[in-house]
């Protein structure tokens, strides 16, 4: 029987442990805190908790225009919404811990460290595997300038434990946490400026998605400074200002700095084991997630390739699979769907137009306004659109993006079409429900192939694109 | 359809009507075609005071329950003022086009490129009236 050592025990690690240890092998399981990971106690399920508790509160702002009548005041209770998701939290943490249980997995709580290549210490256990994962995740990156303490100037780790929240904030960042973040904190009654250092917001996103939601932000009153690369925040009577290019451009009452994450392998005694990391830390593998020595193996966040969850997990069972023996499907990270909860939400999968072109593929593409849509109405939520690129030549499906409400629901057609390398044609041939949200896919796959039907002829797509 | 084209105000062929309102300035809105065709105004995304625009380039948007409409700018210049009234009544582009309704005040940095504007007849034959 195999014996394999998981570090990190977020989603790459306990769905490895689960899968290494549902296909027989003896898993030991490593972390110093509850099981989950980033993702379910800091990160995705917390900030979706307070997202749909934000999403209802703007919904019952506009009650009456669904013909509601409230009697009283509607207002968001941050400990209270705080404490919802960590309850929810709590519930799920303990669904790992029995499905652990279940698998017999020993969970050590405790760092993993390594003293040589095949051995590693935790706390006053050594333990001799066979197979080693590490999927010890990230950590939010914070510059020295800019002076994180955790209470004025925090990251996205220090938001969630704020027990109030301030009348002003600035986020430095406009990736996904600085983004979802801005939404969640504005429907709270935040006076939120978003601070991006380059020309548009989530800059590997559609060029389109991004303008649509700054466009929401800006309905929202978020204010948007872009192009600004912030030198050094610091701390002020009235809380903190921010400096670029020399002047203060940002004085708020606190800050969050979104600005990225880096690989988390601080005292796991990598140089011991002779594991190779490059620039940013992050854990060099090749296709089948191995690193530079035999028998260890890096999943998620900790490797650089992706900062999704889902492909975390992905990666961790590949992983196990090439250790196991088991045969396996190699991952794509083209087909991995990327949902952002920003309001309206964000998916995409595949390529963008821009990275398309410049990959050498002649594109059509076709585009569909959500507000077209008879379900976009009835829900209140017309803002948005549904964009396919295609490769013209082959009529191979490269990418679909939308922004609009249940984004991150319905863009998994697309990356099952982009997984098979199938052709948009699919989509077309697909009856789709009526009336949902996915019948804008239907429309926008329509307008690239010619002619969507609830679209005025004179707006049909240009069927060769240039940029 | 009825349409009021003033034959006071100049045109561009996007639907923007351009009025000169002392030398070298001009405020900018939406056409009362263009506003009937776009149904109930939700929101209007206007430029920033001090940006600059090349007559024909994106200036903005408007978002209508039906449709969202890039804004084209009419002339070449820069944003002297935006009409702050249309955040949170974004409407008045449907009741009143040509004076509450207005969307910014530019400085036009070649007089002589309002000549290529349409007048009023012109625009009238353009939208098919």
């Amino acid at each position: 029987m195999s014996e394999i050592v998981i570090l990190g025990g977020g989603p790459a690690g306990y769905v490895a442990a689960s899968h290494a240890a549902a296909h027989g092998a003896r898993v030991t399981l490593v972390d110093p805190k509850p099981l989950g990971g980033t993702c379910l106690n800091q990160g995705c399920i917390p900030t979706k908790a307070l997202v749909e508790s934000c999403g209802l509160l703007e919904k019952l702002k506009r009650a009456d225009a669904f013909g509601l009548q409230i009697d009283g005041q509607v207002a968001g209770d941050w400990m209270a919404m705080n404490r919802r998701a960590a309850s929810i939290i709590a519930m799920l943490g303990q669904g790992i811990e029995r499905l652990m249980q279940d698998r017999r997995v020993t969970c050590l709580r405790g760092y993993g460290s390594f003293i040589d290549d095949r051995t590693i210490r935790v706390g006053d256990e050594v333990l001799r595997p066979d197979r080693v994962l590490i999927c010890t995740g990230s950590v939010p990156l914070t510059g020295q300038q800019l002076n994180v303490d955790h209470d004025v100037i925090g990251t996205s780790d220090d938001l969630l434990r704020w027990e109030t929240l301030p009348a002003s904030l600035m986020i430095v960042g406009s990736g996904v946490i600085a983004c979802e973040f801005a939404f969640i904190l504005s429907s709270l009654g935040v006076d939120v400026t978003l601070l991006a250092s380059g020309s548009r917001l989530m800059s590997w996103a559609d060029r389109e998605v991004s303008a649509v939601m700054q466009r929401e932000m800006r309905k929202r009153d978020i204010r948007v400074a872009l192009n600004c690369r912030i030198q050094s925040l610091t701390h002020t009577a009235g809380g903190v200002s921010a400096l670029a290019g020399g002047q203060i451009v940002c004085s708020a009452e606190r800050a969050l700095v979104a600005i990225g994450r880096r690989p988390n392998t601080a005292g796991l005694g990598l140089e011991n084991a002779g594991v190779l990391t490059n620039g940013m830390g992050e854990i060099v593998v090749d296709d089948v997630l191995r690193t530079n020595v035999a028998g260890i193996y890096a999943a998620g966040d900790v490797n650089g390739r992706s900062g999704l969850a889902h492909a975390a997990s992905a990666q961790a069972k590949l992983a196990i699979d090439h250790m196991l023996g088991r045969s396996f499907e190699p991952i794509s990270d083209r087909a991995i769907p990327v949902a952002v909860f920003t309001s309206p939400e964000i998916a995409w999968v595949g390529r963008t137009e821009e990275e398309a072109v410049a990959d050498g593929i002649a594109v059509a593409t076709g585009k569909f306004d959500l507000r077209g849509l008879g379900r976009a109405h009835a829900i209140g939520e017309i803002s948005g659109f549904a964009k396919v690129i295609v490769d013209r030549s082959s009529g191979e499906l490269v990418g679909l993006h939308i922004i609009g409400p249940h984004a991150g629901e319905m863009v998994h057609e697309g990356a099952l079409v982009i997984q098979r390398r199938g052709k948009a044609a699919e989509l077309f041939n697909t009856v789709h429900a009526h009336p949902t949200m996915s019948e804008g896919i239907l429309e926008a796959v329509e307008d690239a192939l010619g002619q969507a039907t609830h679209k005025p002829l004179s707006a049909a797509r240009r069927e060769a694109h240039v940029l | 359809m009825s349409c009021n084209v003033p034959d006071d105000l100049a045109y561009h062929r996007d639907h923007l009507w351009v009025r000169v309102t002392e030398a070298g300035e001009v405020h900018i809105g939406i056409s009362d075609f263009a506003q009937r065709q776009l149904g109930t105004v939700m929101f209007v995304e206007l430029p920033s005071v001090g940006d600059e625009f090349e007559a024909g380039a994106i200036l903005g948007s408007v978002e209508s329950f039906k449709v969202v409409s890039d804004l084209i700018a009419p002339v070449t210049g820069e944003v002297l003022e935006i009409n702050t009234a249309l955040k949170g009544t974004a409407g008045l582009v449907n009741e009143d086009c040509y004076g509450a309704g207005w969307l910014a005040k530019m400085r036009v940095r070649d007089e002589g490129q309002l000549a290529d504007l349409l007048s009023g007849s012109t625009y009238r034959s353009h939208i098919g009236l």
